[in-house]
């Protein structure tokens, strides 16, 4: 374990160096062949194709917000179906299995399974198709090169916002199959906010898809939790923004329950999702409650962004991997109209 | 340089318990007899109990750093005003990466407490990942090493007061209201309504224990 953590803090330290300079130093080291130049487009399928089509076994690490988050993985795939187990090696025990857009959050401190469906894990097509104009005109693609990552050599792509309203990212792609070994997302200055990298793996790893299956079914001893959710529509519950704040689009609309919420608010919190193709905002809206509520709050972990506000006889938090401008736009574009 | 790393790899093992019969002895009699093994012992347990608590002990040298990270931020920084989107959007494409725009830097001198603590526990992280990296390096490149070391360390967005109606940033809340990681843990829920982390987001969620999902 510490020696994760050990390869783990060098790869922080790597980012850190890396981050001092401008991004025009800090280019990574360009070597080997040149790639041929793909469309943003074609890159995201890339990756995205990688994850059906390869089995691996790896560790993962995420470092950001003063937090350093470590987990091994397993990943199986048979080109339809994809099964996926995340055993957290820091924090609180838990460990996440995934069979498509099905999860299971296994957390066996408190013997609670969270069964969620991740709708939009199978969005991807239909997300690079509505989104891709969006990409295209808000984010700048440039071919870095190519540098090892866990030990293998991978294409380095950064994908620069043209404007101040998102984040930066730099995808380190694994050459042969395409997976995303590294990922950082990086501020307006180019500094990195946050990286999520494999610090070891192992390509065609022998892990069965029904030896996952099996886990994931041993739910016994453990209570069963789902949260609520109603798919509705903003205009529906009342809501509107006056202007787009732009790139962004709305993506969908639910009524939810939110754990740690009183149950006379859960049914009543309303999450409307945008994304501009590669980042996405929540906004979560429900009645205002003076002693819940509390001042309005701008808050920061790694790249995720929060701020909270008052709005009349409600209470708006919105949430997403975006500047807090971002957010503050949002917030002052969004209007009851009931 | 590999006999080096091979020894770090070996105190790492022995620090996870993880070495038996002659490796184990033939570790814990270089760890006594070192200095330099000592020093490799005492970083990773230290990297152990920054990892496991939120209040790391720390040394001196962490101690003074912070002290010197501490005073940093506090000359960086100036609250940060509402938004027109109108000015943020379009006209800096080239700029935006390299120059911080004058009305958008993020304050700092976040004095609570437990905020300090968060960057208590990175800074040690940061102070001690210098020290891996030069312990790696000692019997290696001498070049390399003291040249990322003098490399001032990054640390993630300086942390701001909170400012109702600005754009300031408070970490502590983000892990200490139960509601709000409530939220986090719905919006993760729905992480992959991004192209770029579709797969990679949903990896990045999982294994995020910032929040509790």
């Amino acid at each position: 374990m510490i020696r994760y953590i050990a390869a783990s803090l060098l790869m922080a330290l790597s980012a850190s160096a890396v981050a001092q300079v401008k991004s025009a130093v800090s280019t990574p080291s360009v070597s080997g062949r040149p790639v041929a130049q793909r469309s943003v487009n074609e890159w995201l399928q890339r990756m995205h194709d990688a994850s059906r089509q390869r089995a691996y076994v790896g560790t993962f690490v995420v470092a950001g917000g003063g937090r350093l988050s470590s987990a091994r993985i397993w990943h199986v795939c048979d080109g339809t179906q994809q099964m996926e187990r995340v055993e957290s090696l820091t924090g609180a025990p838990r460990s996440t299995f995934r069979r498509n857009d099905q999860v299971l959050t296994f957390l066996p401190e408190s013997r609670v399974v969270l069964a969620e469906k991740r709708e939009s894990l199978g969005l991807f097509p239909q997300l690079l198709q509505s989104t891709s104009a969006a990409i295209g005109q808000y984010y700048g693609a440039r071919e870095l090169g190519s540098e090892r990552v866990a030990g293998f050599e991978a294409d380095v792509l950064e994908l620069r916002p043209t404007d101040r309203l998102r984040f930066g990212y730099r995808a380190w792609i694994e050459k042969n199959t395409g997976l995303t070994v590294k990922l950082q997302t990086l501020d307006s200055q180019g500094q990195v906010l946050e990286q999520a990298a494999f610090s070891e793996l192992k390509f065609e790893a022998p892990v069965g898809m029904a030896q996952l299956e099996q886990m994931m079914g041993r739910t016994e001893g453990y209570r069963l939790e789902k949260p609520e959710m109603r798919k509705t529509t903003a205009e529906a519950q009342g809501w509107a923004l006056k202007q787009s704040v732009p790139g962004f689009q709305p993506m969908s609309c639910y009524q939810r329950s939110v754990n740690g919420s009183p149950q006379s608010q859960e049914a009543q919190t309303l999450q409307w999702i945008f994304s501009d193709g590669l980042a996405s905002v929540s906004l979560f809206i429900e009645p205002f409650v003076a002693e819940r509520h509390g001042q309005p709050k701008n808050l920061a972990m790694g790249a995720t962004h929060t701020l909270t506000r008052r709005l009349g006889a409600w209470w708006l938090t919105a949430v997403g991997e975006v500047p807090t401008e971002t957010l503050v736009a949002f917030a002052q574009a969004l209007e009851r109209q009931k | 340089m590999q006999e080096a790393a091979r020894n770090h790899e070996l105190v790492s093992a022995l620090a996870d318990g993880q070495l038996r019969g002659e490796e184990f002895a033939r570790t814990v009699d270089w760890v006594n007899e070192t200095d330099e093994a000592r020093r490799t012992w005492h970083t990773y347990h230290l990297v152990g109990d920054v990892l496991r608590s939120n209040e790391p002990m720390v040394s001196a040298r962490d101690v003074h750093f912070l002290q010197g990270l501490k005073l940093r931020l506090q000359q960086e920084s100036a609250p940060l005003h509402d938004v027109r989107t109108t000015v943020l959007v379009a006209d800096e494409q080239d700029s935006t990466w390299i120059r911080r725009p004058n009305d958008a830097k993020y304050s700092s001198a976040n004095d609570s407490r437990f905020g300090w603590k968060m960057l208590a526990g990175f800074a040690s992280l940061a102070t001690m990942a210098v020290m891996v990296w030069q312990m790696a390096s000692g019997g290696g490149d001498q070049s390399a090493a003291p040249q990322l070391a003098q490399l001032p360390v990054q640390v993630p967005q300086p942390v701001a007061g909170s400012a109702p109606g600005g754009t300031g940033v408070d970490r502590q809340r983000m892990i200490r209201d139960p509601q709000l990681d409530a939220l986090l843990a719905a919006h993760k829920q729905f992480g992959g309504t991004s192209a770029l982390q579709g797969p990679t987001g949903f990896l990045r969620n999982a294994t995020f224990d910032g929040v509790a999902p």
